[in-house]
């Protein structure tokens, strides 16, 4: 591998966004599943950062979407009837308990069980 | 395929404003007609350059042929101002005073090269009539690259007589009044932004202006000629200066012959770098092939004799200098001044009075205009290049005035760069001088030939003969000039040609690629089916009117989905903005917050589209508001995170950015006007 090659892999920006983040959730002591393996339809423990959360005008239906990122992949958890869900921010990290649904190549968890780390 | 478009829809102030002198009402009768208003720029540039010229005035007049001579051949004629002065200071230099006995003969040599070229370019002129040129004939004959070694040749060429010709006629200047000599690089410096601003307003080719200065100095020269010579013939024109006592016995110089010059050591050498030096005369010889469109009708037989009357001058006054200089001896100065034409001057007209005035003030009028006429060339020949793909587009260009003001600027930027190096110091600027023109001369001369060749038309054996001994002769110049000038800065030229030359050919297969990559199958990229889904983003820092000029034009825009996405930088803004959001009646818009913990705006919402993106069956557009500062220090005041997020999604294909503007105007808002959204 020539040195430069070398230097744009070191350099690319291709990897980890939160390196520190499956470290912290994959201790023994949370027995979660990394996103990317996580499967559907069955009740899974997911850990991750909150990526982005979306707030809906006053106008619409109360739901609160969060997006949770790991390194390996994300999924949305919704909270219905809620507007607000203290402790749902950006930036959190996050324990998820429930079951992943698919919806035009998006991946939904509705109204989780959750644990703020 | 990203790109970035700017949308300026109405000023949230549609009660328009009088309209100012300097602004366009469109569609005038509206009672909410948009009012342009012309930016300063654009103002100042009016006052100063004067009304916008259309396109259609491009058109120029026809000259002719009197005002054609005065109009090409002022560079040409005003080279015999410093011509036998180069000669002499060469000779001086290497064989003292039998200098005066080498210069006639050397001018008569330059003068039959003389000859030739004018031949050989009636011939340019009789089959080139429209675009003429050693650049059009070389890429006619021989192909784009070499025209690209005769192009630049004759660029540099015409960058050293900008700097050769108003540095001389700075010398001029000095001569006449020495007190200003040591403001010679300022008077130059001036004389070149006269002479630039003169051409970005766009000075006509036009009569009078040139016609004045280049017959007054060609009378003033005749004159000093026919007195000259008659007090030579009766023997009242002595030496100037009152040496010969200190010169070695026995050696009155000019009793000397050329014969006895050499024994006295005049190198075979010398004689060439004399020579060679005396190129710098026949410069400018190409300025009426180059212009033959400008000439009445048939063009190409007035400019043909246009091209004999200039040629008949040169040589007439070139040689009779040449011949005065054996009788009064000037001496060319290490300082420039005063220059040898002013002492003739003053040795023919006894003195400095009135006339030795006028000839000093015809010099510098010449040799200002000399400089001029490269700026009518340089320009063209360097869009010729630009319009080939070989120099940066820009150059192609039309400005305010219909001149090509980028190629003007060009060559005032070199030339001014030129004359600060040297110090305005004609001497030191004609080593380089006279090589470009005569590796044009060469190549031109020879596509010529060539050109004769292929078509064998009627005379063709006879055009051969003739192009191809000028190619000939002006190979044999050219390498004499590289010969013996080449440690004096020749060298300089040599480097410089053919590295331009290889970066030309690097542009031209930038500028190729880029044309292929563009035009490669954009019909059927057109015609191609589109993505399914469009999302639109609203970038949104915080609820201002500027965010809501973003939010309100968003909502025209019919989307598959529509968000408006905030990068939380600071956790308490970002809360803010979400309760705020949350109040609002937008049910269709929802607010997405998005972690951005390392503070990298632009970066958390590049990584937002990217995901959008990700379905590779998605159009993103992200609407970026963009506050619009009455002042450029009120831009200072900001960052401008809108130009980062733009280049930041750049990169992505099928992400686009479009700039809602928010234009500040710079008074307090008023209450009563209910043109945002943000109704509690």
């Amino acid at each position: 591998m020539t040195f430069g090659r070398r230097l744009r892999r070191r350099t690319s920006g291709v990897g980890t966004l939160w390196p520190d983040t499956t470290e912290a959730l994959t201790e023994p002591t949370h027995d979660t599943k990394a996103i990317e393996d996580a499967p559907s339809r069955v009740p899974v423990l997911i850990g991750g950062k909150i990526k982005s959360v979306r707030v809906q005008p006053l106008a619409g239906v109360p739901t609160l979407k969060a997006t949770i990122s790991d390194d390996t992949g994300q999924v949305t958890i919704v909270f219905l009837g809620r507007r607000h869900v203290a402790g749902i921010e950006t930036g959190r990290k996050i324990l998820c308990e429930g079951v992943i649904g698919e919806q035009m190549g998006r991946r939904h968890m509705l109204n989780p069980a959750y644990r703020l780390l | 395929m990203s790109d970035t478009t700017a949308t300026t829809p109405t000023p949230p102030d549609t009660s328009a404003p009088a309209p100012r002198p300097t602004a366009t009402r469109v569609h005038g009768n509206h009672p909410h007609a948009v009012v342009l208003p012309e930016p300063l720029s654009y103002r100042m540039k009016r006052k100063v350059l004067g009304p916008a010229l259309t396109t259609d005035q491009l058109e120029h007049e026809r000259l002719g042929i009197p005002t054609a001579v005065a109009v090409f051949s002022s560079d040409c004629i005003s080279s015999s101002a410093y011509a036998t002065e180069e000669i002499l200071r060469v000779l001086i230099g290497a064989v003292g005073v039998f200098a005066f006995s080498l210069v006639v003969p050397i001018t008569i040599a330059m003068v039959i090269v003389l000859f030739f070229l004018i031949l050989s370019y009636r011939e340019t002129i009789k089959e080139y009539p429209t675009a003429g040129g050693a650049y059009m004939v070389t890429r006619d004959n021989f192909g784009l690259i070499p025209a690209q070694v005769a192009g630049v040749a004759l660029l540099t060429d015409y960058i050293l007589t900008v700097a050769v010709s108003v540095a001389a006629g700075t010398a001029a200047l000095v001569s006449l009044v020495p007190s200003l000599g040591s403001y010679s690089v300022i008077i130059c410096l001036f004389f070149i932004a006269l002479i630039a601003g003169g051409n970005l307003k766009g000075v006509k080719e036009s009569g009078l202006i040139f016609a004045i200065p280049t017959y007054f100095f060609i009378a003033m020269g005749l004159l000093l000629l026919g007195v000259g010579f008659w007090k030579m013939g009766t023997g009242h024109l002595g030496h100037l200066y009152n040496l010969s006592k200190s010169w070695p016995k026995g050696s009155s110089p000019h009793g000397v012959g050329t014969v006895t010059a050499f024994a006295y050591g005049a190198g075979l050498y010398a004689i060439l770098h004399a020579f060679a030096s005396g190129g710098a005369a026949v410069t400018g010889v190409e300025a009426i092939s180059n212009g033959v469109t400008a000439f009445r009708k048939p063009e190409w037989k007035n400019a043909r004799k246009a091209l004999m009357i200039m040629g008949v001058t040169l040589g007439t006054l070139f040689l009779g200098l040449s011949v005065l200089a054996t009788r009064v001896h000037p001496v060319p100065f290490a300082e420039g001044t005063p220059t040898v034409i002013s002492q003739i001057g003053q040795g023919v007209f006894g003195g400095k009075n009135a006339l030795y005035g006028a000839l000093q003030i015809a010099t510098l009028f010449i040799l200002v205009l000399a400089a001029n006429t490269s700026f009518a060339d340089f320009p063209r020949l360097a869009s010729f290049h630009a319009g080939d793909n070989f120099m940066p587009k820009q150059l192609t260009k039309r400005g305010h005035r219909l001149v090509f003001s980028n190629g003007i600027l060009a060559l005032a930027i070199c030339a001014a760069v030129l004359v600060v190096a040297t110090g305005a110091k004609v001497d030191r600027l004609i080593p380089l001088y006279a090589i470009g023109v005569f590796t044009s001369f060469t190549l031109s001369q020879s596509g010529m030939a060539k050109h004769h060749y292929t078509r064998k038309e009627p005379g063709w054996r006879s055009g051969i003969f003739v192009n191809g001994f000028g190619a000939f002769l002006s190979l044999i110049v050219d390498l004499i000039i590289a010969y013996t000038k080449f440690t004096h800065g020749a060298w300089v030229i040599i480097v410089l040609v053919p590295i331009m030359v290889f970066g030309l050919t690097r542009l031209n297969r930038q500028y190729e690629s880029e044309a292929a990559e563009l035009e490669d199958e954009a019909r059927a990229a057109a015609a191609a089916p589109i993505l399914r889904r469009h999302v639109v983003l609203v970038a949104v820092d915080k609820l201002d009117n500027s965010a809501a000029r973003a939010i309100q034009y968003a909502r025209t825009l019919v989307p598959d989905e529509l968000r408006a996405i905030h990068a939380a930088v600071d956790s308490r803004a970002s809360d803010e903005l979400a309760q705020e959001w949350s109040r609002l009646g937008l049910s269709r818009v929802p607010l997405d917050i998005v972690d951005c913990s390392d503070r990298r705006v632009a970066r958390s919402i590049a990584e937002a589209v990217a995901e959008e993106l990700a379905d590779n069956e998605t159009e993103v557009t992200v609407l970026v508001p963009q506050r619009k500062y009455r002042r450029f220090w009120h831009t200072l005041l900001h960052d401008n995170t809108s130009e980062r997020v733009a280049e930041a999604l750049s990169t992505l294909p099928h992400a686009n950015v479009t700039f809602v503007p928010y234009h500040l105007a710079g008074k307090r808002p008023d209450p009563s006007r209910p043109h945002t959204m943000l109704e509690h």
